[in-house]
């Protein structure tokens, strides 16, 4: 879960450009991630220490993790906890900027540095959001500034995110959030939850997106928007919210769910507490809304 | 009973859930699938071709899954109604059993649940 926010951290902070960030998606498929990268997510090496044995790997015909060991920047036991370690996707997404000279060690350890302190993380707050649910990344990443339903919504937003990953697609960056009270939209499908805890619920694309979007929930290839690829989109949207109705259920809080609906080339006006959640996926870009209920669509 | 005998009616307001369910349950050898947009329809297409079995979605226009399934089974006793939804909150859970639905399926479901459906109805009938 952490590459996705990670990524577009680094877009945040115009560290990269989107192109760059899109490019480096594509190439991180490819990529093997070396040691000198996982050396610095670990926190076993910095930056410097690292080009000094790269340096030194050119004098000298022996590997990383030898000369390293030799130099005194790593022990048997960190390097063998290295090489065991799992390739995650951040590291994929690190190594495919590196090798595309995008940023170099020295940036790549300064932003996983910034990252940990923007959000206030300890070394082992850090190693475990690696490997956390989305719920801590929502937590973390995303701050509903202001807003009376916040914990509702990043209740909401990580329910989202996982099923994201499970339904749509694991290879996604998570923009940040932004707040909004009028949308113009191409093509929206909308849900309302009501009862104690009010939400309207929205998914927002242009026509190509929502169609890729679309195919991807339903594994089938959509060309055209049609009756199957608005309901691809508008029962995805449904099957978000039946499962936080029957997550709250368990918690005592009974909710209705109202049909979801699908409208094109309108606007959503008289829009309350609501924030638009982009996510940049790699065939396009789809937003996800939440704000309070009954806005206007005309 | 033969699966290739069952005559089974799909109601759900996505036109989605209804092909994937009904390329489903043709796969399994059902005889024939019937489908309907809502509520209201499943009640009137029940009533005109008696199916064996229908799976029935919740949240739906004009009239609820809930609404329709006890005026099915007030129709017909030993009607066999799968609820098929995705927001399965103790309320829907208990309304659906109250009005006699005969089981509960959480969307997004799987070949495996449906043919395990299939396959029990068959054990009963």
């Amino acid at each position: 879960m952490f590459t996705q926010f990670f990524g577009s951290y680094l877009l945040n902070k115009k560290l990269i450009s989107p192109e760059q960030l899109k490019d480096a998606l594509d190439f991180q498929k490819t990529v093997h991630v070396k040691l000198g990268v996982m050396a610095v997510n670990s926190g076993f090496m910095k930056a410097d220490d690292i080009n000094t044995v790269h340096n030194m790997q050119t004098k000298v015909d022996k590997k990383f993790g030898e000369i390293a060991i030799e130099m005194g920047f790593l022990t048997e036991e960190k390097l063998s906890i290295l090489l065991s370690s799992q390739k995650s996707g951040h590291l994929l997404l690190g190594q495919a900027m590196v090798d595309k000279g995008y940023m170099n060690l020295t940036e790549f350890e300064a932003a996983l540095n910034d990252y940990k302190k923007d959000y206030s993380l300890t070394d082992d707050q850090f190693k475990s959001l690696q490997n956390e649910e989305a719920g801590e990344f929502v937590n973390t990443f995303y701050n509903f500034e202001n807003c009376p339903e916040s914990s509702i919504y990043k209740r909401y937003v990580s329910l989202l995110m996982r099923n994201i990953i499970r339904f749509i697609d694991d290879d996604f960056k998570a923009l940040p959030l932004v707040a909004v009270n009028e949308l113009k939209f191409n093509w929206l499908a909308s849900q309302e939850i009501s009862g104690e805890v009010g939400i309207f619920s929205a998914i927002s694309a242009n026509e190509k997106d929502f169609i890729a979007f679309a195919g991807k929930y339903a594994k089938e290839d959509y060309t055209a928007i049609d009756e199957y690829s608005q309901a691809s989109v508008g029962e995805f949207l449904n099957l978000i919210n039946g499962l936080f109705l029957v997550n709250m259920s368990i918690d005592d809080i009974e909710l209705e769910l109202a049909p979801q609906l699908v409208n094109s080339e309108k606007s959503l006006k008289g829009l309350t507490d609501a924030f638009c959640v982009p996510v940049l996926f790699t065939f396009g870009r789809v937003d996800f809304i939440v704000a309070k209920p009954n806005p206007s669509i005309a | 009973m033969n699966s290739d005998s069952l005559k089974v009616l799909v109601c759900d307001d996505s036109i989605l859930i209804r092909k994937k369910l009904k390329d489903c349950l043709l796969e399994l050898g059902c005889k024939e699938v019937l489908e309907a947009l809502d509520g209201q329809n499943a009640v009137d297409m029940y009533k005109e071709h008696k199916p064996d079995l229908v799976f029935m979605d919740i949240v739906m226009p004009i009239k609820s899954g809930i609404e329709a399934v006890a005026e099915i089974v007030e129709f017909d006793k030993k009607a066999k109604v799968v609820m098929a939804s995705s927001s399965g909150t103790k309320t829907h859970l208990r309304k659906a059993l109250e009005a006699g639905a005969y089981e509960f399926i959480q969307k997004p479901f799987e070949e495996a649940q449906i043919k395990n459906i299939i396959d029990n109805y068959k054990k009963e009938d």
